[in-house]
């Protein structure tokens, strides 16, 4: 009896120190976490990290993300909150119907949550409609593409429970009826595809996924190309002559899906995957691209090394990736007199659902620079600047003091870190 | 460190219980010590040095008392010990609060405000001062005899599991404990058994609630009468569950290595008036009131009524302000202490007569509305929600997740089903310590690991709510 009793001890002690037991070393491999999962470093000890409490914090996290079926028991999690009670564990996600799955702020636009106002968007719209005037006179184009949004695209499958009432405008409205004012170069993508919706023989949406499908992206390059040319701002040719139907999801098919970090996978319907073909021959033009994740799945897939001579893709006007070597990371780092003097075309695509972000104030960097001369770059002499102003403000430098001892690292780093915040700060009023 | 999380479960505990019991019994108390020491500088690195400080100057009052040999000096080491220990909690807890309010007068009357440096808090010292004055009073009053070594005094005040938010264990209930006892397997099954379903109540339900409750108490303003009585709602539950789960986890833990702490909690939302409340809310905390406070005052032996009634008014008001310096917590003892003056004049043989479910029913909303000055942080916002509350207003459709209605149901129904038929008889089967056979223990060991997983399952994301993409 009591060895009985003693293998019940054994199978509880068992059950708390298990999950630490297997993969401590691949924890996070483990049933790998998608989404922006952030991960707390090794915190390296100092006294005065311990008697701030701060030390104990950060070794804390970084042993409890360590716990070896911790990637399981959040998919379990997640997975009781899912099928229990139909919730989702990533943040902005809404479930539709027939699991439909939605990001918030697509549906917020839809709704007309975020409009920004007739006055913001007309005063900078006509800013557009200089800078591309402006940008015409020395034979460069802007072009604006308006990316499709999943809640117009499948407003029947919004939870009922969300927010019944359309309201009378929204930033999707007011942008292409002022484009269309002004004959700014346009691509409105976003109706389009809401019109091909049933015309369409294979899904430009994804159910569990927030991009459009890779289908819908090659009609989008296709088009892109075909625009590009006809405006004789010479770009590589597009087709696909071959289509890959599949069930399993791949690239960004099942995004959403793959963030909310279920234990078991969700029912697909076939999707097609066209083999893109590019025919390089009329490659010509530099670009400058700015804009979202919709961008950015193309440039991951290398589509912009295929259709630009050489381009420089702005991340939500943030991060700066190019296409031959170069050291610069952040777009305030650029000159940006020089980025368009070296440029042919400039595009920028943003879903509706970011319209809220007014494309992302490449607008306002592009009025500055284009239309009143101001002169930007010379990045690092303003950062060397900025350091030295906070290094000679003694509470702020004092502050920092504390801040490197506690996070383990050198007062420059910190201070570097400062100053690059307040300089991006500072860019943005 | 937290009892509820998993840096607790999977590596302190086990490393804890491992090395406590291949420790040999007579070393066993310093391996409790010395882990105990360790869980409070881990949360408080500063302030351990000070607990062990201000528990030497205790043992040596107290040692005072015992080898003093004429009743003047034994009662002069007692009120040393009771100043120290009162004047410790007032300096550390109360200065802020007193230094405030002498500034708002001196302000108040046009002059300028005295300088103060703020004092800091150290973790459990509401309960370090109450265990330390048990001690002295009990040996004082030779109720027990005191612990002859340092190390074991130290263990009582500073035993992790009751350490940081109780139960309030009177000396004489666990003294012979430390020295001499006895760790059973069947206690240990037990006490883990007890130890999941704190855990449980705490992860699975209290969390829960919690966040429902911050939603709409944290923006009182921007919600509607209706919404704020769920907020409470929620609230009311999640204080519950919260405290009577951790005070399971204590218990449970200390039944583990032979450790018998008093109940703190007996289904107290099932009560059927204030007095029974408190009779079952808090137990300890009521417990020591009276046996240290209330008593001592003349209790309800003063002969005349006015006195009675007013001791127990200033235990309560003592109590509210035990709980947090601000008159909010004042406010509430006084509110409770009101219906408690009222239970005794009238109120008691009112309830009585409008039956059993009414009276739980109203009883639950008074304790309600009290929670309204536990939660919100200032008298004038308590005003706010009581008039949004009491008026009833409606202004925006309600939703409430799915799981958090579930979670609701729970509550609800952990804290009145004692009032069903076999409600009692259930929740004995598992927090009752009895021999229940090979079958029993089986059952208990699957709810403790299905409650023991769900909760680590629940742990595990630890506030992690990614967003799918860092920018959308």
């Amino acid at each position: 009896m009591s060895r009985i009793k003693y293998s019940y001890i054994a199978i509880l002690m068992l059950t708390m120190v298990f999950p630490l037991v297997s993969h401590f070393k691949n924890a996070r491999k483990y049933m790998q976490l998608k989404g922006d999962v952030r991960y707390q470093e090794r915190p390296t000890f100092t006294i005065d990290g311990w008697l701030s409490g701060e030390y104990q914090i950060a070794q804390q996290k970084y042993m409890e993300e360590h716990v070896g079926l911790r990637n399981l028991f959040i998919r379990i999690h997640n997975q009781i909150q899912f099928s229990c009670f139909g919730e989702p564990s990533a943040r902005g996600v809404i479930i539709g119907k027939e699991d439909y799955l939605f990001e918030e702020n697509y549906i917020n636009e839809y709704y007309g949550i975020n409009y920004l106002g007739d006055e913001l968007i007309d005063v900078q719209v006509e800013k557009i409609a200089k800078i591309q005037s402006k940008l015409a006179e020395q034979n460069k184009l802007i072009l604006f593409v308006i990316g499709p949004n999943k809640a117009a695209f499948y407003s029947d499958k919004i939870p009922d429970s969300y927010l019944p009432k359309r309201k009378a405008n929204t930033n999707h409205k007011r942008y292409v009826a002022q484009f269309e004012k002004h004959r700014i170069n346009c691509i409105d993508f976003s109706s389009w595809m809401n019109q091909q919706r049933d015309k369409s023989p294979y899904p430009l949406y994804p159910r569990t996924g927030i991009h459009w499908s890779n289908y819908a992206q090659a009609l989008f390059l296709d088009s892109l190309s075909s625009y590009l040319n006809e405006k004789n701002f010479p770009v590589s040719g597009l087709s696909f002559p071959k289509i890959n139907v599949s069930s399993d999801l791949q690239f960004y098919d099942d995004d959403i899906e793959q963030g909310m970090n279920l234990l078991f996978a969700l029912n697909k319907t076939p999707h097609a995957y066209p083999e893109l073909l590019f025919d390089k021959k009329s490659r010509k033009s530099n670009a400058i691209l700015i804009g979202d994740s919709y961008l950015w799945n193309m440039f991951e897939r290398g589509f912009f090394n295929e259709l630009f001579l050489n381009y420089r893709y702005f991340y939500y006007n943030e991060d700066v990736y190019s296409s031959f070597p170069s050291t610069i990371k952040k777009t305030i780092e650029l000159d940006m007199t020089k980025e368009v003097e070296n440029t042919d075309l400039i595009l920028v695509l943003c879903t509706e659902a970011n319209l809220h972000r007014q494309f992302f104030f490449i607008v306002e960097d592009l009025y500055n620079t284009v239309c009143l001369g101001k002169e930007t770059g010379n990045y690092q002499k303003r950062l060397k600047e900025t350091m030295e102003k906070i290094r000679n403000t003694k509470e702020w430098a004092e502050n920092l003091r504390k801040k490197a001892s506690a996070q383990g690292k050198s007062f420059e780093e910190v201070l570097k870190e400062d100053a690059a915040y307040v300089l991006s700060t500072e860019r943005r009023k | 460190m937290v009892f509820s999380s998993l840096l607790f479960i999977s590596y302190f505990l086990p490393l804890f219980l491992v090395t406590y019991f291949l420790s040999p019994k007579k070393l066993r108390n310093y391996t409790f010590l010395l882990w105990s020491i360790g869980f409070y500088a881990w949360g408080g690195p500063l302030y351990i040095f000070l607990m062990i400080l201000l528990s030497a100057f205790n043992f040596l009052f107290v040692k005072g008392i015992v080898k003093s040999e004429d009743q003047k000096r034994k009662k002069a080491f007692l009120y040393l010990s009771i100043l120290f220990n009162i004047g410790t909690l007032v300096y550390f807890k109360y200065a802020n609060f007193l230094v405030e309010n002498v500034q708002a007068t001196q302000r108040a009357f046009g002059f300028e405000a005295m300088e103060w440096t703020s004092v800091a808090l150290p973790i459990g010292i509401s309960f370090f001062a109450f265990h330390s004055i048990t001690y002295t009073m009990d040996v004082y009053k030779n109720v027990h005899t005191p612990l002859q070594k340092f190390s074991d005094y130290l263990l009582f005040i500073l035993s992790f599991p009751q350490l940081i938010a109780g139960p309030i264990v009177q000396f004489n209930i666990i003294a012979d404990e430390i020295i001499e006892r006895q760790e059973r397997v069947d206690e240990f099954l037990h006490g883990f058994l007890r130890f999941a379903i704190g855990l449980a109540k705490k992860v699975l339900i209290a969390n829960v609630l919690a966040e429902q409750a911050d939603l709409v108490l944290d923006d009182h303003l921007n919600h509607d009468g209706l919404h704020l009585w769920i907020g409470m709602l929620a609230y009311t539950f999640q204080i519950y569950f919260d405290f009577s789960g951790y005070s399971d986890m204590a218990v449970g833990l200390g039944n583990m290595v032979g450790f018998h702490f008093p109940e703190n909690f007996n289904n107290p939302y099932a009560s059927r008036n204030i007095t029974e409340f408190w009779r079952k809310w808090h137990i300890t905390l009521g417990q020591w009131m009276k046996n240290y406070l209330y008593i001592p005052l003349g209790g309800n032996r003063t002969g005349k009524e006015w006195r009675n009634l007013s001791n127990l008014a200033i235990v309560f008001v003592l109590s509210g302000l035990w709980h947090g310096a601000s008159w909010n917590f004042v406010l509430w003892g006084c509110f409770h202490g009101f219906f408690l003056v009222i239970d005794r004049l009238f109120f008691l043989r009112w309830m009585e007569k409008i039956g059993k479910y009414p009276s739980v029913i109203i009883t639950f909303v008074i304790v309600l509305l009290g929670w309204v000055l536990f939660r919100m942080p200032d008298f004038a916002s308590a005003v706010e929600v009581y008039s949004k509350m009491l008026s009833f207003e409606i202004s925006s459709s309600i939703f409430i997740e799915n799981s958090v209605l579930f979670t609701f149901m729970l509550a609800v129904l952990f804290s009145f089903f004692v009032l069903l038929p076999y409600g009692m008889k259930i929740q004995s089967y598992f927090y009752v310590f009895e021999d229940r056979g090979l079958k029993g223990q089986t059952v208990h060991l699957v709810v403790t690991v299905v409650l023991l997983l769900l909760s680590m399952i629940y742990l595990a994301p630890g506030g992690m709510n990614p967003f799918i993409y860092y920018r959308f």
